[in-house]
């Protein structure tokens, strides 16, 4: 219950970062997030500051766990942002930040796919993910081992599957937004989730199962 | 149990732990750089234009600010309020003075209350306005038309001011004595009290004399004594006087039997 919590506060987070009014810098509101747009649109940097400090740590997350190699993780997150910043001047707040955000993400992503073939067996930053320096495998908790093998079975999942697990949890998209990020249909995007979930699900539980 | 965890898209434990596990965070170099791209990004276009064009705008704001300032004070003042305030009796005669000499505006003879504003309250006010405007004439011409309307009242002093008047009459006319004068401006000013009418009459009675009738009108109430004056002044050689003084002497006297052998 408690975990469902916090997971509705994350989610809630990134979620309500839409429901303030815009344009609202220095009244006690947190600008929304369009807002801030719209006003690094018209030159004021400190606006676009504030919405790269909401986003970034999620999206490299994100990033880092979707393409599980660090360095390309850190140039496909500069190549979003960079498109990001190019785009403002054709940007309008139909939508809601965060999915525009990581539908660019995905974008740059499905490029770096299809530009770098060999991308599906690097597991570079398997060992790096996986690694407890200081910590051996006897004396991890049980705790650090359910991480352990989320971690790992979250590295196993397929792409999409782990793509939409990730824009769930990290991005904080509902089923409709993670299906408007990648192109597909909601009813997709409810089939791949639930298959991620179960999968991590079984990995976590057969630690506890062996033990 | 089992297969309901199965068809659910929120798992609390799977989502505990991924948020237990994912505590990375971007590093500083990166968000560094794409900070300093953002900036220099959104400078490029955007900045820069501000940047002559809030210095423009001040200075557009402050020029037109000064030429409004300027053009302001250079408007007449105009005093709205002219009607209720006291006006002194010198500024009320130079102000009749110059109403003499020009048309009052429509506006201001259309106002009644700025018309009673400027009406003379004090005679010696407006005699002295009178004289001050002969001054300025000078002697060689001859004043205005008579500016002591019908309505005002009477005054005790008009008789010298009539003398006054009568100083500036052309030479040809110096012949007419100061008793005719005075006799006149007595008749005027008893008539100025009276009907609008009379006071016409007068009026007509005094231009008559200022334009040229040599006889007084006192020998002018019977018909012998100004055919008389008639006979006088041609015998005395002045044949225009006599010729005008005979023909007013026929409007007034059309029936008298011995006019044409006066003639």
């Amino acid at each position: 219950m408690a975990a469902s919590a916090e997971s509705m506060a994350r989610s809630t987070t990134a979620l309500c970062s839409g429901a303030t009014l815009p344009y609202a810098p220095a009244m006690g509101h947190t600008p929304d997030d369009s807002a801030l747009m719209l006003r690094y649109k018209d030159g004021d940097i400190k606006a676009f500051e504030t919405l790269y400090r909401r986003h970034n740590d999620p999206l490299y997350r994100y990033l880092l766990r979707l393409c599980r190699h660090r360095d390309t993780a850190e140039d496909i997150f500069q190549d979003v942002w960079g498109k990001i910043v190019k785009s403002r001047a054709t940007y309008r707040p139909t939508a809601k930040f965060t999915t525009f955000l990581y539908r660019v993400a995905h974008n740059c992503f499905i490029d770096h796919l299809r530009r770098n073939k060999r991308h599906s067996g690097n597991t570079e930053l398997d060992a790096e993910l996986h690694s407890h320096p200081g910590e051996q495998p006897e004396t991890l908790t049980e705790r650090s081992l359910a991480k352990e093998r989320l971690s790992r079975a979250l590295l196993d999942l397929p792409d999409e599957q782990r793509d939409t697990f990730l824009l769930h949890e990290e991005a904080g998209l509902n089923l409709d937004e993670i299906a408007a990020v990648t192109g597909s249909n909601r009813e997709t995007a409810k089939s791949r989730l639930r298959y991620a979930v179960n999968k991590l699900r079984a990995a976590i539980d057969e630690q506890s199962e062996r033990q | 149990m089992s297969n309901e965890r199965k068809n659910r898209v929120d798992d609390p434990l799977v989502a505990d732990t991924y948020t237990a596990l994912a505590q990375e965070r971007a590093p500083d170099h990166l968000n560094k750089r794409v900070l300093r791209m953002a900036a220099r990004e959104g400078r490029t276009r955007y900045s820069r234009a501000r940047a002559w064009m809030r210095p423009a705008a001040w200075a557009a704001t402050i020029g037109l600010s000064l030429a409004l300032v300027l053009e302001l004070t250079r408007l007449p003042q105009i005093e709205p309020e002219t009607a209720n305030i006291t006006v002194p009796k010198k500024e009320l005669a130079d102000k009749n003075d110059n109403d003499a000499k020009q048309t009052v505006p429509a506006a201001e003879s259309q106002d009644p209350v700025s018309m009673d504003a400027f009406a003379p309250k004090d005679m010696a006010v407006l005699r002295e306005a009178d004289e001050r405007a002969r001054a300025q004439a000078g002697p060689d011409q001859v004043p205005a038309t008579p500016r002591v309307d019908a309505g005002t009242a009477p005054d005790e002093d008009a008789p010298a001011r009539r003398v006054t008047a009568d100083e500036n009459i052309p030479a040809k006319n110096a012949t007419v004595d100061r008793d005719s004068a005075e006799h006149v401006s007595a008749k005027r000013l008893a008539a100025e009290t009276a009907s609008g009418a009379a006071s016409l009459a007068v009026a007509a009675e005094e231009k008559a004399l200022t334009s040229g009738f040599a006889c007084p009108a006192k020998v002018r109430e019977s018909a012998e004594s100004w055919l008389a004056c008639i006979k006088q002044l041609r015998e005395s050689g002045q044949e225009d006087l006599a010729d005008s003084e005979y023909d007013e002497f026929q409007r007034n006297f059309p029936n008298f039997a011995d006019a044409d052998a006066d003639k």
